[in-house]
């Protein structure tokens, strides 16, 4: 009986139609969002453990450095753990896709593509940081110059990145999370393993091949972010839109 | 929190139709609230938007009243007209007019204008087990004039 009396109630209050809404709303100045607040908004709709992630392998490094004796052999460690924080970004990315929340995103005042690149930004700004804190760390603690530093640690980064994104272009399903969670370990235990194997793998020996490994990766990766990117100005465009 | 012009208009021009009752008075009124709540922004981007556009409406009402004494007695005519023109809700108008203000407006802005509990506390300046406590009075109060036999 209450639910009944609530929904008659509404009708209680039942006002004439407004005539001059319309004319007054198109009219009304009011101020538009900034960019800074859109950014700031979806700053809040990135997990925490991201942030946590991020921050606990940066204190581990940092704490790594200070206290204890350090050798090339951290270089490894580093950036064997150095993939883990990528694919934390990449599961944001994921979550949009899998998840289902396209929808829900392109419903808004700004459009999937907007909101997913926003995001990208951010994530990717906060590795960034996170990067090259650990890279200016380590350079005052090995004799290694900060370029081939940041060779040895980014290009297994950059590995995971194009092997995460490549599976996020082809699928979009729950089970995409898990795929690139393996990949991760893969990459990680591969770039251990190969460190282990190899005690001259760190050495001048081999700097052409992390150069053009870089490279590479990082042209490929580039290419698949635009995929992408890509995939997404389609979808502002999808038939379910018109529904 | 932001908020939707187009779904905000039609709320805060029915709060104030019900205040005033009168459709040119509630419109006037309604963009009046606008272009207050819009002429400083210092406000609605840290604080409780809703309640704001809601506090801004309700003393605009309050000073319409006080400048508009011989208007009211009117309004309260021509709202018998407007009964008629809703006249499949008649009877529950009629029980809900029977209710003291505060419960009428608690009432408009719980099922009418879909407001939370709290934001409806922000609003009127109560504590959330008062608002609780006055929706149950109310409803309560219809029940016994609407007899229950009409609702089940």
């Amino acid at each position: 009986m209450r639910n009944k009396l609530e929904k008659q109630l509404k009708s209680a209050f039942e006002a004439p139609v407004p005539a001059g809404k319309h004319q007054f709303l198109t009219k009304l100045d009011y101020p538009k969002a900034r960019r800074i607040d859109f950014f700031k908004s979806q700053l809040g709709y990135i997990r925490k453990r991201v942030w946590v992630l991020s921050a606990l392998l940066f204190i581990i490094t940092f704490l790594g450095l200070y206290f204890y004796h350090v050798s090339t052999s951290f270089i490894w460690i580093i950036s064997s753990a150095l993939p883990f924080i990528s694919l934390v970004s990449i599961s944001e990315i994921v979550r949009s896709t899998s998840y289902n929340m396209e929808e829900l995103e392109m419903s808004c005042k700004h459009n999937y593509l907007e909101v997913s690149l926003a995001r990208m930004g951010i994530l990717g700004a906060a590795d960034f940081i996170v990067l090259i804190s650990i890279l200016l760390l380590f350079m005052e603690k090995t004799d290694l110059g900060f370029f081939r530093l940041g060779l040895y640690l980014i290009t297994p980064f950059l590995l995971n990145c194009y092997g995460s994104l490549y599976i996020v272009n082809r699928l979009k399903n729950k089970e995409t999370m898990y795929i690139c969670g393996c990949i991760t370990a893969f990459v990680s235990f591969l770039n251990a393993l190969l460190s282990i194997q190899m005690s001259e793998l760190y050495t001048e020996k081999y700097w052409l091949v992390w150069a053009v490994s870089f490279v590479i990766l990082a042209v490929l990766s580039g290419r698949k972010a635009a995929i992408l990117i890509k995939n997404m100005e389609e979808l502002q465009w999808n038939s379910s839109l018109t529904v | 929190m932001s908020i939707s012009l187009e779904d905000q208009y039609d709320k805060i021009y029915r709060y104030c139709y019900f205040k005033v009752n009168s459709k040119e008075k509630a419109e006037d009124l309604t963009q009046e609230t606008f272009l207050k709540y819009f002429s400083q922004t210092s406000y609605i981007n840290r604080g409780k938007p809703l309640a704001y556009l809601y506090t801004i409406a309700k003393n605009l009402c309050i000073d319409y009243y006080r400048k508009n004494k011989e208007e009211e007695i009117y309004q309260v005519v021509t709202e018998h007209e407007e009964i008629t023109i809703f006249e499949t809700n008649y009877v529950i108008k009629q029980a809900v007019s029977t209710l003291p203000e505060d419960l009428q407006e608690l009432l408009l802005l719980r099922f009418a204008n879909d407001l939370g509990i709290n934001e409806i506390a922000n609003i009127m300046g109560v504590s959330r087990f008062s608002v609780y406590r006055k929706l149950n009075t109310a409803l309560g109060r219809l029940k016994i004039i609407l007899r229950e036999e009409d609702f089940t």
